[in-house]
């Protein structure tokens, strides 16, 4: 049995972290252990205490925005090598460029991204073995 | 005696009817409405009354009622006497209320009194009397207000027709009383003015006389008014004029116009001529005279009378024969020499008698030529014919004839005869031939001195021999002066030049050597008179040849032709001002004879239309080349409408340069009629008016850009507001974008993890995956909306089009394979690269070839065309042509596909594709545009600014 890989999704939407969590984990060709937070704050925390091998990060979030969030998590040495992928329903490929410098450089998906597609981004990510 | 109460309200019919029955034994009182009536009936109860009917106070019906609803009163019978409109209503309710009689005016006077008389007569037999039943008192009101609202009404209607009748007469009276005034005013004007003396006598003295006689008779207005007119007539006359005058005045028979002599107190006397009429002056016959002074008229016809008694008396005393014959040969006058010459009586010549019976008969037929030759104006020196005398001997003459003009028409022929018998029988002898020629010339003087035309002689030598006394009475030389002149000094240069140039001409040796030839020349020639004032005159020079017929001098015969050359003159000088004044307006002027073709133009319409003008006329073959086709169509439709109709034609034709520059003329023109009312040309004037047009068509040009202009404006508005959608459209975008998203994300995930959990159901997993493309469809359309929304700033370098084409082709390639299209590509050599963002472009390139791609789904060619153009503002740009062999756009949805969401492709497309693209060419300052013909195909056409 493989090491778990531990992932945080961080979205305000819950059915949004609630179907992810569902479909990484039932993902039998994977070992995902997925946590889910449903604001900046809780997320923020939940990464310091469990420090995920991945963190799944929305930009747009009331309160604390995924930005923000970054950017506390980067200012921790007890996070900062966390990869994060960002998630946006904003923002698109053509742009990333442009907001790259923003936000560290970071991996990004847009929204709505198919369940395919997401496994192979993190995979990607964590360079694990396809 | 009866007493009759007469009642009326208008005075005069009372006093009439008062009168007309005091004149027939009645006893008569009078009341002035039904109130008085009724008073003065209580008081002295007549026998009858006599009643109109509307009055004011109390009117007549009222009275009626009144008076037959008294006890006391109602047995006096009562006469309605009504004027005007009354009606058989009138007359029943009249009865009913218990009236004897209804009578209307107007009435024979006579037939009232019988009526009257019934009356009475009936009154006095009814008596006792019964009572009369009287209506009920509502009826009575009723019925009463009903006929005294018409009759009220009815007089209103009447009096105001007889007012406006009385307005229109009193108009009509003052119109009158104008136009009497003003005709008389103008009368009196004229007769003030006139410059005949107008006057009115009475008794012997002038009542009025106007200013033109203080002229005449030189004497104030109060010294003519004052004195007895005899003063002012000569006295042989007075007592004739005052014989007609005061003869007139009882109205005796009188000639109307006579003359006599007036003498003004300077003594001085002059003939006048008098029209007399008589009319009534303050009450009393008096006689109205024009005068007018014929003094001149007089000693005119005088001098005239002596003149002719004196030429009568020459005439008759003349050595040689001269008569004068009317065409059909019959005498009018003859001198005495005729009867001695023809041994006759003036009866034997003028009875039955014809002028040919004193020609030898066989002499008759050259007599007729001759006067032929004469009627055509040929001037014949003299023929020698043999003539007849009435004893039947035969002598031979020289006979010279003129035609004789009555008002320009030829009414015969004056002649002389001069018999040379003895110059034949001296004939031999050159002496005697020149005795009979001065004979004959001084018979020519005889009938030329009576006439108007100059004759003259000169000798071979040019010098003045003889000329006849018109000659001294026109140019003022005697003909002494004359001889001692020189003829290059009395000719004017030019006609002295003429002489010269006529005698090379015609005195030839051979003309002079040919004895039978007769030269004669006809032309005009001017000459100095004694004043130095040249004239003209019309000349027929005939050489005269002496006996032996040689030359020996000339005979001119002529008209002076000054004045009508004056005329003629003052007629080109007027004419000179006409073609000025048509020069400096333009304004040339033409004319076409239908008869004979020819089309002739003013030299003005020659100069503005810029085309040769050797010859002033043309033929109408030659017209149709002056102008432009299109002109001389509606020349032709013109001309044959005038020719019909006779209306005149106007219109503006182009004439054809032969060097370019076409000129633009506005004709005018009406046809011309001969004597009897046909159509024998037309003609007209035309006017440049080419800078006119120039300036309109310059307006028309500044109109039409302003037009122009202001639909440039429209096209930018509609794109500004295309624009304003689009940028609404992108910010919603962008805004709903985000709370789309998110719930599509959730979905897809949701429908990812059914896909995974229901494996082994495959309707389920149908039914998911439906799902899965519908969430995917709705990301792609949101993902549109984004980017079409976004303005990405451009990132502009210099880029190679066809290099972006060529790369844009590369990602398109696997389509083309999968329809099996054929790609033709014109790129143009040398395009010069342009600054544009190379990314944006070519996203523009492969949506337009996407688009095509997709048209052409069961295959064909795709064209990709790249050239340099200008557009009219000299501005550069490269053109970009994809044109596909599709499906085709239909016309009327070429003009909504570059809008948001607006697709002919399936369901999938999000319709956003072109709208994106024209985006992008906009803010290149490029344009984007499409032709398309459904079936055929499609093309997209690109421009982008060249910028260096």
């Amino acid at each position: 049995m493989e090491k778990d890989i531990n992932i945080l999704v961080i979205d305000d939407e819950e059915s949004f972290t609630f179907f992810i969590k569902l479909n990484l984990e039932t993902e039998t060709s994977r070992n995902f252990k997925v946590t889910t937070a449903n604001s900046g704050k809780e997320g923020l925390k939940l990464a310091r205490t469990i420090k995920p091998d991945l963190i799944l990060l929305d930009i747009m979030m009331p309160e604390m925005s995924g930005q923000e969030v970054a950017e506390e998590l980067l200012m921790d040495s007890r996070t900062k090598n966390i990869p994060i992928i960002f998630l946006t329903a904003v923002v698109q490929k053509e742009e990333v460029a442009r907001e790259a410098g923003l936000i560290g450089g970071r991996e990004f998906i847009a929204k709505p991204v198919g369940k395919e597609e997401l496994i192979g981004r993190i995979a990607a990510t964590l360079n694990l073995p396809r | 005696m009866k007493k009759i109460l007469v009642v009326d309200d208008n005075r005069e019919s009372l006093y009439m009817l008062e009168q007309f029955l005091a004149g027939n034994g009645m006893a008569v009182s009078t009341a002035g409405n039904g109130a008085e009536a009724l008073q003065k009936a209580a008081a002295a109860p007549p026998d009858l009354i006599i009643t109109d009917i509307l009055m004011p106070v109390m009117d007549g019906y009222m009275l009626c009622r009144k008076l037959k609803s008294d006890v006391k009163l109602r047995h006096i019978p009562l006469i309605f006497y009504s004027a005007t409109y009354t009606t058989p209503q009138d007359e029943a309710f009249a009865l009913s209320i218990g009236a004897e009689r209804f009578i209307t005016k107007p009435q024979d006077l006579n037939a009232l009194i019988q009526i009257i008389n019934e009356v009475l007569q009936q009154k006095q037999e009814a008596t006792p009397e019964t009572e009369r039943p009287l209506g009920e008192e509502m009826e009575f009101f009723r019925q009463y207000n009903e006929i005294l609202f018409n009759k009220l009404e009815k007089k209103i209607a009447d009096l105001h027709q007889v007012n406006q009748t009385l307005q229109e007469e009193i108009a009509g009276h003052e119109k009158a009383n104008r136009k009497m005034f003003e005709s008389e005013a103008k009368y009196r004007l004229l007769v003030e003015n006139s410059s005949e003396v107008v006057f009115i006598a009475q008794e012997g003295i002038i009542k009025f006389i106007n200013r033109a006689a203080i002229n005449l008779l030189g004497s104030s207005y109060e010294e003519l008014t004052s004195n007895p007119f005899t003063d002012f007539i000569h006295p042989d006359d007075r007592e004739m004029v005052l014989a007609n005058h005061l003869r007139r005045l009882r109205g005796e028979a009188v000639p109307n116009i006579y003359t006599f002599r007036i003498i003004t107190p300077k003594g001085i006397v002059r003939w006048v001529e008098i029209h007399a009429a008589i009319v009534p002056w303050q009450g009393k016959p008096a006689t109205l005279n024009f005068l007018t002074d014929i003094t001149e008229r007089r000693q005119a016809h005088e001098a005239l009378q002596a003149s002719e008694k004196k030429y009568r008396e020459l005439y008759d005393f003349l050595p040689i024969p001269v008569y004068e014959m009317d065409f059909s040969g019959n005498i009018i006058s003859a001198n005495r020499a005729i009867y001695e010459t023809f041994r006759g009586t003036e009866e034997d010549l003028k009875r039955g008698f014809k002028g040919w019976d004193l020609l030898s008969p066989e002499e008759v037929e050259k007599s007729r030529n001759n006067i032929q030759e004469l009627l055509k104006g040929k001037l014949i020196a003299g023929t020698e014919y043999k003539l007849r005398r009435l004893d039947g001997s035969v002598f031979p003459a020289i006979v010279i004839s003129r035609v004789i003009y009555d008002n320009d028409k030829p009414v015969g022929l004056r002649g002389a005869i001069v018999d040379i018998t003895e110059r034949q029988q001296a004939e031999a002898q050159r002496e005697a031939s020149l005795e009979a020629l001065r004979q004959s010339e001084h018979q020519q003087r005889i009938i030329t001195d009576n006439i108007q035309d100059m004759v003259w002689l000169m000798d071979m030598n040019l010098h003045i021999t003889w000329v006849s006394r018109s000659v001294t009475q026109v140019i003022g030389f005697t003909p002494e002066e004359l001889s001692q002149v020189s003829l290059n000094k009395l000719l004017l240069p030019e006609s002295y030049e003429l002489v010269q140039q006529l005698m090379l001409e015609h005195l030839t040796n051979d003309n002079l050597a040919n004895k039978d030839k007769a030269i004669i020349v006809n032309n005009e020639f001017g000459y100095y008179g004694k004043n130095g004032d040249p004239h003209w005159g019309e000349m027929s020079i005939s050489l005269l040849r002496d006996a032996a017929g040689e030359p020996s001098g000339f005979l001119g015969v002529g008209r002076d032709i000054t004045k009508r050359r004056q005329m003629e003159k003052a007629l080109q000088e007027t004419q000179k001002q006409l073609h000025d004044a048509y020069r400096l307006a333009k304004i040339g002027s033409w004319s076409w004879n239908i008869r004979d073709k020819s089309i002739i133009w003013s030299e003005e319409l020659y100069r503005m239309t810029g085309l040769n003008n050797h010859a002033m006329s043309f033929s109408d073959t030659k017209h149709p080349q002056i102008y432009t086709h299109e002109s001389w169509e509606r020349l032709k439709e013109a001309v044959s409408h005038s020719l019909k109709t006779g209306e005149p034609l106007q219109l503006e034709l182009e004439i054809e340069r032969p060097r370019g520059g076409n000129r633009c003329l506005n004709w005018l023109g009406g046809v011309i009629y001969d004597n009897e009312g046909n159509i024998t040309g037309m003609h007209g004037t035309a006017q440049d008016i080419t800078e006119r047009k120039l300036i309109e068509s310059e307006l028309q040009k500044t109109n039409l850009e302003l037009a122009c202009a202001c639909k440039e404006l429209g096209e930018k508005q509609d794109l500004v507001i295309q624009q304003e959608k689009m940028a609404s459209i992108g910010m919603l975008a962008a805004g709903i974008a985000h709370e789309i998203k998110n719930p599509l994300a959730i979905i897809l995930q949701g429908v990812n993890f059914l896909q995974t959990a229901i494996k082994d159901n495959s309707l389920l997993l149908d039914v998911v995956e439906r799902l899965n493309s519908a969430v995917l469809r709705a990301d792609i359309i949101v993902k549109g909306l984004l980017s079409y929304s976004r303005q990405n700033p451009l990132e502009l370098t210099k880029q190679n089009v066809p290099a972006l084409i060529d790369e844009s082709l590369v990602l398109t390639e696997h389509e083309f394979r999968k329809n099996n299209l054929q790609l033709i590509k014109e790129y143009a050599p040398d395009l010069p690269d342009i600054c544009v963002d190379g990314n944006q472009i070519k996203q523009v390139f492969v949506n337009v070839l996407l688009n095509g791609i997709n048209a052409m789904s069961a295959g064909g060619t795709f064209t990709i065309m790249v050239s340099q153009i200008e557009d009219d503002n000299k501005r550069k740009f490269l053109e970009i042509i994809f044109r596909d062999t599709g499906h085709g756009i239909p016309a009327d949805k070429i003009n909504n596909i570059f809008d948001p969401f607006f697709t002919t492709k399936p369901i999938g497309n999000t319709g956003l594709g072109l709208s994106i693209s024209r985006g992008i060419i906009d803010r290149h300052d490029g344009t984007i545009s499409a032709e398309s013909e459904a079936g055929r195909g499609t093309s997209i056409i690109i421009r982008l600014p060249v910028k260096l």
